[in-house]
């Protein structure tokens, strides 16, 4: 402990990492992991790639799917930011609610963040049943306090001089809010709005395995009954989808505030009613005589919060084994991640040399295959590992890992192309290769970006593991779903609160983990 | 037509835009109320099937629309002009659900699915099922060449500790429940003395697939969908084999709702007994049905048959 | 490496021309050096001067193989530059120091790794990797280090030190790789004036006999003190290219004035 102690801090905090990374791994076990038998399914998966279902009838039902994907995914997106312009400026300091008033609200925000959307909807599913209200509110409602939290931020963070000149002649609170900040604002919003709309779909995506349709939806029936070529066509699909929100997105972030508000806002309210149109939203369900009758009786399902039959021991395994799958999830996430961003990585300046053609697809391929990664909801990676994986952690672990490692190797690859280039460049010009370039030129100065990517991604991950649990991967997910299926929803609550505790406590140690290595 | 799809759009924009403003809804009131009664109107014409998803979807979704276009037909007379809307659901316990919230009136459950469902709607009752559902048992596959022989009796079972296997869905009551049971029985804990934890594949085809391909060397299916895909050679018995039949259950069958005679008029949920039981086997339509359902006939039933299970149930903590 | 000849550097007919505004394409360009010939013997020291703009580290990245030329043919160490492959490429990299206005040392990495980043061009893979965690050729680094006057900071935090002193560890950086060819764009810009003799002096140490420096410098002074030859740039082209004890007062007040 003595010598421990007289360790710089980032020693040990790696070390710190490395005993983390090792518990984890002995937690999932290293005996009874791989199901050789099963490698025949999993090399017939691959190898139906070049096999796509392309009959008419799979293609029109594709067709639907998606549509109806992307609509709940607009759906929930615009219940989102509509919740994020009511609270966002309650939550930001400059509103000026009383201090009380401030932590209720943070901490109200707090709660749907730390709970995954598909958990959401298998609760709102007891209450309002099948009804597309479901998926836009379990979207919109987790994705809400999220978009408050950064609409506070960005009003807190705004150049003050118009508020306070607006509060100077008199005018309210809210209005100079509206009239001073919101303009500063506005192209951030809708900058941030399109990001949301990308994750939304993904969320989507997900939400469709757990009977609310779409693409996820007949993925789930597809892989049921291991229909690979019928799979790789939906993959396809949300890649597509996926990809093309994507694009959209870093299109609108690098036009930031040249684009055309009112003409987004006309084609954000189209895609509002064509959506609503599509899935057959109807909001009257929100306060409808059968959702009156049961919510109450669902709250009194809920509350007060139990112990499962399986007692503390259970949920401290499963607890345990969340915390390991989070770790090797993220693990996993960042070892492929990292390799993805280097392949992808676009170089502005530097040597001119390599092959022209090598490199494009070298680079076309990497981003293909990243986004393969993360338009593929991380249950369908699960369902897909336990063939050649036995049930337990690892399944789970790989598929987190995989999934995350799609979104954070274009993440890092965005940090990285932001650095500037002459470390790298030195390195070069003293006869570096490849490696040492990377490590002593790149990294080094992108490490507190990729760091601080990496931390946030930590906690997202800790919320996932839900999803993956949900599909029979063990830890606090498999437990809720244990409880799921006896229908114990006092249960159920149990769990959440460990659930929302690890998050939270994610959180902290994230924040401690960046002001440590700054 | 293009006028009617017009209003119902309108009609579905106007709340959205209402709620896209995050304004009060004052003005949306009455388009609330229009909803709503035309909601109504439909809930009173269009019965609701549903079914646990425990075979290929593609092969659910052929039984069920024959079965709808059926009862469409047979149930016309208490009920005139009823839709029969068969409602697909990708887990049991959405299922379950399902019918806890009242989106579906009738459902084809599983023994414990059954249960779980009527302790959820006060009233419910389990009202037919099949003919084989009496003595209903599971089956233990193994792969042909995993060097398994097949087991005599109950305490046989031990012979599978250290393989791998699956189960089908968590809530089943052949395809896990009542294997597990028996194992148990036989002193094995499905959680322990397996290689590696038990995979859920989700539904009895599922299982079947995994343990052909080898994924996993055992797995527990129920007796009428192992025979039947033998019958129709859907199975090649010289890879996969059948270990092990257990003792005989009450499994699958049909839940109503309480008020379905109030909604669809007096006797309804009699009539809707009467037409399974009419099921002919010597019609060819009505052949194709039943064989669907791997049954030769639906007989009536009562609650009081799956208590058995019930008590199964609560002792593995899946009734609770 | 097969050395054809005596020169260190031979610039034939450079001319490089960049494009007017970043990513416009509108096609125009500015031209940066016009038409430059110069050859640099081995051993020769040599000083670029010139007003901020008039092409001097244009003129070193070229030498460098960062900036490759419009027209015209570079040969560094013997070799043409764009005939080399990658390998060869690197082989011949870690031949030739380069200290950057822009050093570009990491600020995060421990002044250690950052001075054996001169190194990296013979060091394997695996070293590279391992000296991260255990930093190899220690001694070598420190004394490096007390020769640029930055005694004991080898486990420092690049980011901690000045901008004067991080120049000073790049020029350590250019010193532990002992190359043939050192290429020094402004290596004392930010350095203390006291420091700025003792820090040339290094570069230009006559030792080894074969190494040879090509240094941009503001101050002509520094130049007249530590130099054998100086070519003044002007607007992109050669203005003057002349042996120190021969630079005029007149010279050096023209190449100064025209660029104002």
């Amino acid at each position: 402990m003595q010598f421990l102690r007289r360790l710089p801090l980032r020693t040990r905090v790696a070390i710190g990492l490395a005993a983390a990374l090792a518990w984890s791994v002995a937690q999932a076990g290293v005996s009874d992991v791989v199901n050789t038998n099963g490698w025949s399914s999993f090399a017939e998966f691959w190898t139906s790639v070049a096999r796509l279902d392309t009959s008419a009838e799979f293609l029109r039902l594709t067709w639907e799917s998606t549509q109806q994907t992307l609509a709940f995914a607009v759906l929930g997106t615009a219940l989102a930011m509509v919740l994020g312009l009511c609270f966002g400026p309650l939550l930001s300091r400059r509103a000026g609610v009383s201090a009380l008033a401030y932590r209720i609200l943070g901490a109200l925000a707090a709660l749907p963040r730390s709970v995954h959307e598909i958990l959401i909807a298998l609760l709102l599913v007891q209450v309002f049943g099948f009804d597309p209200i479901v998926a836009v509110l379990a979207i919109g409602v987790p994705f809400g306090a999220v978009t408050a939290k950064v609409v506070a931020d960005a009003i807190d963070d705004a150049d003050r001089a118009g508020f306070d000149a607006l509060r100077a002649t008199g005018a309210r609170r809210f209005t100079a809010l509206l009239y001073g900040i919101g303009p500063h604002v506005r192209a951030e919003f809708v900058a941030y709005g399109f990001y949301r709309l990308e994750c939304a779909i993904r969320s989507a995506a997900v939400l469709g395995i757990v009977g609310v349709g779409g693409l996820g939806f007949q993925l789930d029936l597809s892989f049921e009954s291991l229909r690979y070529r019928e799979i790789w066509t939906l993959i396809v699909a949300l890649m597509l989808l996926s990809g093309g929100a994507d694009a959209v997105s870093s299109a609108v972030r690098r036009s930031r505030g040249s684009l055309s508000v009112r003409w987004i806002a006309l084609v954000g309210v189209a895609a509002i009613g064509w959506s609503g149109w599509r899935v057959g939203l109807d909001v009257s369900s929100l306060w409808s005589q059968r959702t009156r009758e049961r919510l109450p009786d669902f709250a009194v399902d809920l509350l007060p919060p139990r112990l499962g039959p399986g007692g503390w021991g259970e949920l401290a395994t499963a607890t345990l084994d969340t915390v390991a799958l989070a770790i090797l999830s993220l693990s996993i996430a960042v070892a492929v991640g990292l390799l993805g961003a280097v392949v992808i990585r676009r170089r502005a300046g530097g040597s001119h040399r390599g092959g022209v053609p090598a490199g494009v697809l070298r680079f076309g391929l990497g981003r293909l295959v990243l986004l393969l990664f993360r338009a593929v909801p991380a249950p369908v990676w699960a369902f897909l590992f336990v063939l050649v994986l036995f049930p337990g952690l690892w399944p789970g672990a790989v598929a987190l890992g995989i999934y995350n490692a799609g979104v954070l190797g274009r993440l890092f690859a965005e940090a990285i192309e932001t650095q500037p280039e002459q470390a790298e460049q030195g390195v070069e010009l003293a006869g570096g290769g490849a490696v040492a370039r990377w490590l002593y030129g790149v990294l080094p100065q992108s490490a507190p970006r990729v760091l601080s990517l990496t931390l946030y991604r930590g906690e997202v991950i800790v919320r996932e593991t839900i999803v993956i649990g949900v599909v029979g991967a063990g830890g606090l997910g498999q437990l809720i779903r244990d409880h799921l299926v006896a229908r114990d929803f006092a249960a159920v609550t149990g769990v959440v609160l460990v659930l929302v505790a690890l998050a939270v406590a994610a959180d902290a140690l994230g924040s401690a983990l960046r002001v440590a290595l700054r | 037509m293009s006028a009617v799809r017009r209003s119902a759009s309108w009609r579905t924009l106007i709340p959205l835009s209402v709620f896209a403003l995050a304004a009060a809804s004052c003005a949306g009131s009455d388009e609330q109320t229009d909803t709503e009664s035309s909601s109504d109107s439909t809930e009173t014409v269009t019965l609701r099937i549903g079914a646990i998803p425990d075979q290929d979807p593609e092969r659910l979704q052929r039984t069920y629309s024959l079965l709808s276009d059926f009862l469409e037909e047979e149930l016309g007379d208490v009920a005139p002009g009823i839709e029969v809307e068969y409602v697909p659901v990708t887990e049991y316990d959405s299922a379950v659900t399902g019918f806890a919230v009242g989106d579906l009136d009738t459902v084809w459950f599983g023994a414990l699915t059954g249960v779980q469902a009527r302790l959820s709607v006060d009233g419910a009752n389990a009202i037919a099922q099949r003919n084989i559902d009496q003595e209903f048992t599971s089956v233990f596959v193994a792969r042909a060449d995993s060097g398994i022989e097949p087991i005599g009796d109950v305490d046989g079972l031990t012979a599978l500790a250290g393989r791998s296997i699956t189960f089908g869905s968590e809530s089943s009551t052949s395809g896990r429940l009542m294997p597990q049971a028996f194992l148990e029985q036989a002193g094995l804990d499905a959680n322990e003395d397996f290689a590696g934890a038990p995979g859920f594949s989700g539904s009895h085809d599922a299982t079947i697939e995994l343990v052909t391909a080898g994924t996993f060397e055992v797995g527990a299916v129920s007796s009428s969908t192992w025979d039947s895909r033998v019958d129709d050679g859907v199975v090649d018995t010289t890879e996969v084999i059948e270990i092990f039949r257990t003792p005989a259950y009450f499994n699958y069958h049909w839940v109503a709702q309480p008020d379905l005679d109030e909604r669809f008029g007096d006797g309804f949920t009699e009539d809707f007994v009467d037409a399974l039981e009419s099921l002919d086997p010597s019609d060819a339509d009505d052949a194709e049905i039943l064989d669907l359902f791997d049954a030769e006939s639906f007989i009536p039933t009562e609650n009081e048959n799956y208590d058995a299970v019930e008590s199964v149930g609560r002792n593995a903590d899946l009734i609770r | 490496m097969p050395t054809s000849s005596a020169d260190s550097v031979r610039l034939t007919s450079v001319s490089v021309d960049f494009p007017l505004g970043k990513s416009t394409g509108s096609g125009s360009t500015v031209a940066a050096l016009v038409d430059i010939d110069v050859t640099i013997g081995v051993g020769e020291r040599v000083a670029l001067l010139g007003a901020s703009g008039a092409g001097k580290s244009t003129m070193l990245d070229v030498i460098a193989g960062l900036v490759a030329p419009t027209s015209g043919e570079v040969e560094i160490l013997g070799s043409p530059i764009s005939a080399l492959d990658t390998r060869a490429l690197r082989e011949h990299r870690a031949r030739v120091g380069v200290v950057r206005q822009a050093h570009g040392l990491p600020g995060q990495l421990r002044v250690i790794h950052n001075v054996n980043g001169g190194r990296l061009g013979f060091w394997s893979t695996w070293r590279s990797l391992t000296s991260l965690i255990r930093p190899h050729g220690r001694a070598d680094v420190a004394e490096a280090l007390e020769r640029v006057g930055l005694p004991g900071i080898a486990d420092r935090r690049t980011d901690e030190l000045s901008g004067g002193q991080q120049q000073r560890v790049a020029v350590a950086r250019a010193l532990i790789q002992d190359p043939d060819l050192i290429l020094a764009d402004e290596p004392v810009s930010a350095v203390d004036p006291t420091l700025s003799d003792d820090v040339l002096s290094l570069l230009a140490e006559p030792t080894p006999q074969h190494r040879t420096l090509v240094v941009s410098l503001h101050d002509p002074e520094l130049a007249r003190r530590h130099v054998d030859r100086v070519i003044g740039l002007r607007d992109g082209r050669l203005a003057f290219d002349v042996k120190t004890a021969d630079l005029s007062d007149v010279q050096l007040d023209r190449l100064y004035r025209s660029a104002d």
